[in-house]
């Protein structure tokens, strides 16, 4: 496991049990098989210094609105679309603000972004993969993932 | 006493509210803004005791907000409540005027601890 893998695995950990009293567990990538090719909601952040990229964490519909619930103090169902994306939208600002703060020299971070959908396909122009985390979360799957720009 | 809290999350706004009720404030009035443009104009009219701002929003950002809020003559308590924490960002928060920064994910101990004093 590489330094950022590390860092990212421990903030994803943190950020899971202090703001939804969630314990989750790596998986290995397989496990996360959405019932469609990317069927579901995904979060994205970008950071912009020395190290630039963006970081994107994806789950089904189902998972979002029950992590949403949870940060609202809601009953099952009560979720509507636009709460969905702010929760996990903020999900993701705060796990890209705890990253950044591993980074070495001063960075910027964007303000999240959030898409939903299926088939849809994320792109950050000069950036690739660099990383893939899975993680269990109430029986259904996250994966995070990092973009690192390279030009 | 007021507490004026600025997020553009309002997921976030709800996770301070309910970790300030956990930390035992729960008898204060509670207010809220979803970015510096309106923290500021609340500030203005309502006159809180303490401010908790997110830094990263749209419109205007909460280090912006509190140079203007200071500018204007404001000397309300403020706090930033933030997923980052850099070293530059806590000096440029403290220049500013700022009293602490919480970094998020927090608990209600650490907003105890920061803002006990304040509201006492």
């Amino acid at each position: 496991m590489t330094n950022l893998e590390a860092q990212l695995n421990e903030v994803i950990h943190t950020v899971w049990k202090t703001m939804l009293d969630q314990e989750i567990s790596s998986i290995e990538l397989a496990e996360f098989a959405p019932k469609k090719v990317n069927d579901g909601v995904l979060a994205c952040i970008q950071i912009t210094g020395k190290w630039s990229g963006a970081i994107t964490i994806e789950c089904s519909l189902k998972l979002a609105r029950e992590m949403a619930e949870e940060m609202f103090g809601m009953e099952p169902g009560e979720a509507l679309e636009e709460e969905i994306q702010d929760a996990i939208g903020e999900l993701v600002n705060v796990v890209g603000g705890n990253l950044k703060a591993f980074l070495d020299g001063r960075a910027e971070l964007s303000l999240p972004a959030v898409t939903w959908g299926e088939n849809y396909r994320v792109v950050m122009p000069g950036s690739h993969e660099t990383l893939r985390m899975g993680f269990n979360c109430n029986g259904e799957g996250i994966r995070v993932g990092l973009l690192t720009r390279t030009t | 006493m007021k507490i004026l809290i600025c997020d553009d999350s309002k997921a976030m706004r709800m996770i301070v509210k309910r970790t300030l009720r956990q930390a035992g404030f729960a008898d204060h009035e509670l207010l809220e803004a979803e970015d510096g443009v309106q923290g500021l104009a609340l500030a203005q009219t309502e006159a809180p005791d303490l401010i908790l701002s997110d830094w990263n929003m749209p419109k205007m950002s909460g280090i912006e907000f509190l140079k203007a809020l200071r500018a204007a003559g404001g000397a309300t308590n403020f706090g930033f409540v933030t997923s980052e924490s850099s070293a530059e960002m806590r000096g440029e928060a403290s220049d500013a005027g700022a009293l602490f920064l919480i970094t998020k994910p927090f608990t209600a101990e650490t907003f105890k601890s920061e803002i006990s004093s304040l509201l006492s």
